[in-house]
């Protein structure tokens, strides 16, 4: 995805202002001359000042290329869409629902996504959810929720 | 007696022994595969090796990155697409020697220089890490400072074309970096009222986002599947890697030199190592017009340069806490995880832990021999592999890593923050690497600072009366003030017509 450099510029400049803004109300250790709020101030005008040299930089160019670029079939920008909703889906079901149900959803999904094949890929993400999770629930002892699975544990 | 015989029983067992050779496929098959690197491999291997001593930890690491450095350079000959980026610059050569049939003889030159370079690059790693730690041990916060400095300043000017760029990639970097409770007050900055915030941006899931989560973005959107490769017989490996040894061997002391110092660099690892060492082999050579058709000389180079760089870069981040490149950066943000704070004082506390790492480096190098020759052998059948299975497996890897750090679902959320921050950046020309350099070096910055204030009541001019501080910070300064004077005075004495030089140039 690519963006016209005076796009990220603003986008730094309005994110220095809320930074440095929020910055200003960190309290002073009295007695001394520097504390919470500097480091974050310096950062946020540092910020704000390459942002607008990008805007700068980025508006003389604006009409050379298309100032959004997707980077590639929108087809496949939906890809990229699913693997960031995959992440999301996990963090919000995986507790419920338990590890091996989400996962299993996860790469099976993406895989028919990515490359069709509905058995093979079915059977590919069957064998990846459960040889991670016996890697990492059994031998490194990380609890991952059962969730709906829970009553077949003993 | 010397630590290094404490050492040889904590790598030369059953235990290590089994960890590294575990790591070494590992490295193998990620450098292997395009689009996998070998900054990536550390990242999924953080969430496993955390569990480990130190020891076996650290050699896993260092085990999988140079097997993933070598390995980069299979696909790269074989298809022309490198493995990892740091056998990008000279994939295209590579490639061309396979197409004259000299497929085998370009790997085999590939792989014994990797190994060279990175034996190099390990024996100036031994000789100079413990002698600059004794100076180091002199350091105090206004050294530190200055030091944490001067490496941020130089991973935005090795790291890219754009400075600006670069620069905004490490203040985002720093400005993550004072997220959390405060060094001076503990009062809380930028936490939006979470909790998970108060520690800071868990460092190992915004490793595993910016490396892991961010690549397979980006593979997702780009990437198409290439045609399995042919190589001719394995026996032919080795055949003639010998002459060209004899007759390159200048070049295989100067990439691994380079390779060495461009790893002691902040910010700078293989990738540029490589690129670095492959102009100058061209530069030096006496038939620089054979170089892009299928010559030998610029992989001897560049091939013995990238893993020299990965044993250069640990040179900083062992003696100081600064990272040589993304690598070492992921092993310092660990090593604080598990509450071993790099710096001299490990080498004098542990010793037996560094040479440890030592030995692991050398064992590394050498078992590089075998197992790259038997990965020659199988990377027909690992580039088989489609690329799409690959792609929900890493994700699904990605997701346990960072749950596993502390077993919370925040650590998810930061592998996505920081997967989505990495992708959107490196599309546009923002580098990475000096984000995380600000993400590793912020605390140490500023917590530096803040101390060197309090003993010094506050002014400024402490930071230049110690002789050696007083020196790095001139040299700090320069550094920052040279290039616009000199753009300035260009302006004024060159070209006092032309329009303002652009931040891109």
């Amino acid at each position: 995805m690519k963006l016209n450099d005076a796009i990220i510029g603003a986008v730094l400049v309005v994110f220095a202002l809320i930074a440095g803004l929020e910055a200003r109300s960190f309290p002073q250790v009295p007695g001394q001359n520097y504390g919470a709020a500097l480091f974050p101030l310096i950062i946020s005008v540092g910020l704000g000042v390459a942002g607008l040299l990008l805007v700068a930089s980025g508006l003389r160019r604006w009409s050379a290329a298309p100032p959004v670029d997707l980077g590639g079939a929108p087809g496949r920008f939906v890809n990229v869409g699913l693997v960031i909703a995959a992440l999301v889906f996990y963090v919000l079901v995986s507790e419920p629902l338990g590890f091996i149900p989400t996962a299993f959803v996860i790469v099976a999904g993406l895989l028919l996504r990515l490359r069709g094949r509905p058995l093979s890929s079915i059977a590919i993400a069957a064998g990846t959810v459960l040889a991670v999770h016996q890697a990492f629930n059994e031998w490194l002892l990380v609890p991952l929720p059962w969730g709906v699975l829970e009553p077949l544990v003993f | 007696m010397h630590p290094i015989f404490d050492a040889l029983p904590l790598v030369l067992n059953l235990e290590v022994l089994t960890v590294m050779l575990a790591a070494a496929v590992f490295g193998l098959l990620v450098g292997c595969i395009p689009g996998l690197t070998a900054t990536m491999a550390t990242a999924l291997l953080v969430p496993i090796t955390f569990f480990m001593d130190p020891v076996p930890a650290i050699a896993a690491m260092v085990t999988a990155t140079a097997m993933a450095i070598f390995a980069g350079d299979l696909p790269g000959a074989l298809l022309r697409v490198p493995g990892t980026p740091a056998s990008a610059a000279y994939a295209a050569e590579a490639y061309a020697m396979t197409r004259k049939g000299l497929g085998e003889q370009a790997l085999g030159t590939a792989l014994i220089c990797s190994a060279i370079g990175g034996l190099v690059g390990t024996t100036v790693l031994v000789l100079s890490a413990p002698m600059l730690a004794e100076v180091a041990l002199q350091f105090t916060q206004f050294e530190y400072f200055w030091l944490a400095c001067l490496g941020l300043t130089c991973a935005v000017f090795v790291s890219t074309a754009s400075p600006l760029k670069g620069a905004v990639s490490l203040l985002i970097g720093l400005f993550l970096a004072t997220v959390g409770l405060d060094v001076t007050a503990g009062h809380p900055r930028y936490t939006l009222g979470v909790p998970d915030l108060f520690g800071g941006v868990a460092f190992i899931p915004a490793m595993i986002g910016m490396f892991a989560v961010a690549e397979i973005m980006r593979n997702v959107l780009q990437t198409q599947d290439v045609p399995a490769p042919r190589l001719q017989g394995l026996m032919q490996v080795f055949r003639g890697v010998g002459g060209i040894l004899r007759r390159y061997w200048k070049g295989v002391v100067r990439g691994s030199v380079i390779g060495t110092g461009v790893g002691v660099l902040p910010g700078a690892g293989g990738d540029i190592g490589a690129w670095v060492s492959y102009a100058l082999a061209k530069r030096f050579s006496k038939e620089p017009r054979k170089f892009g058709t299928g010559h030998v000389e610029g992989i001897v180079d560049a091939g013995a340069s990238n893993n020299a760089a990965l044993s250069g870069a640990w040179v900083p981040a062992l003696v100081f806490g600064i990272p040589g490149d993304s690598i070492t950066a992921i092993v310092i943000g660990v090593l604080y995880v598990k509450g071993m704070n790099p710096g001299p004082m490990i080498f004098i506390n542990s010793p037996e832990l560094i040479y440890g790492v030592f030995v692991a480096f050398f064992i590394a190098n050498l078992a590089l021999i075998p197992l790259g020759f038997l990965a020659i052998g199988g990377a027909r059948y690992i580039l088989r592999i489609p690329r799409a299975v690959i792609w929900p497996i890493v994700l699904l890897l990605s997701i346990v890593g960072a749950y596993a750090i502390d077993n919370s679902l925040f650590g998810v959320v930061i592998v996505l923050v920081m997967g989505v921050l990495a992708f959107v950046m490196e599309e546009n020309g923002f580098p990475v690497a000096p984000a995380i350099l600000g993400l590793v070096l912020g605390p140490m910055l500023e917590g530096n600072f803040m101390t060197a204030m309090i003993k010094a009541d506050g002014d400024l001019l402490a930071f230049f009366e110690r002789p050696i501080a007083a020196v790095l910070g001139v040299v700090v300064l320069l550094v920052w003030l040279l290039p616009p004077l000199f753009a300035a005075w260009r302006g004024i004495a060159g070209r006092p017509a032309s329009p303002p030089i652009s931040p891109e140039e």
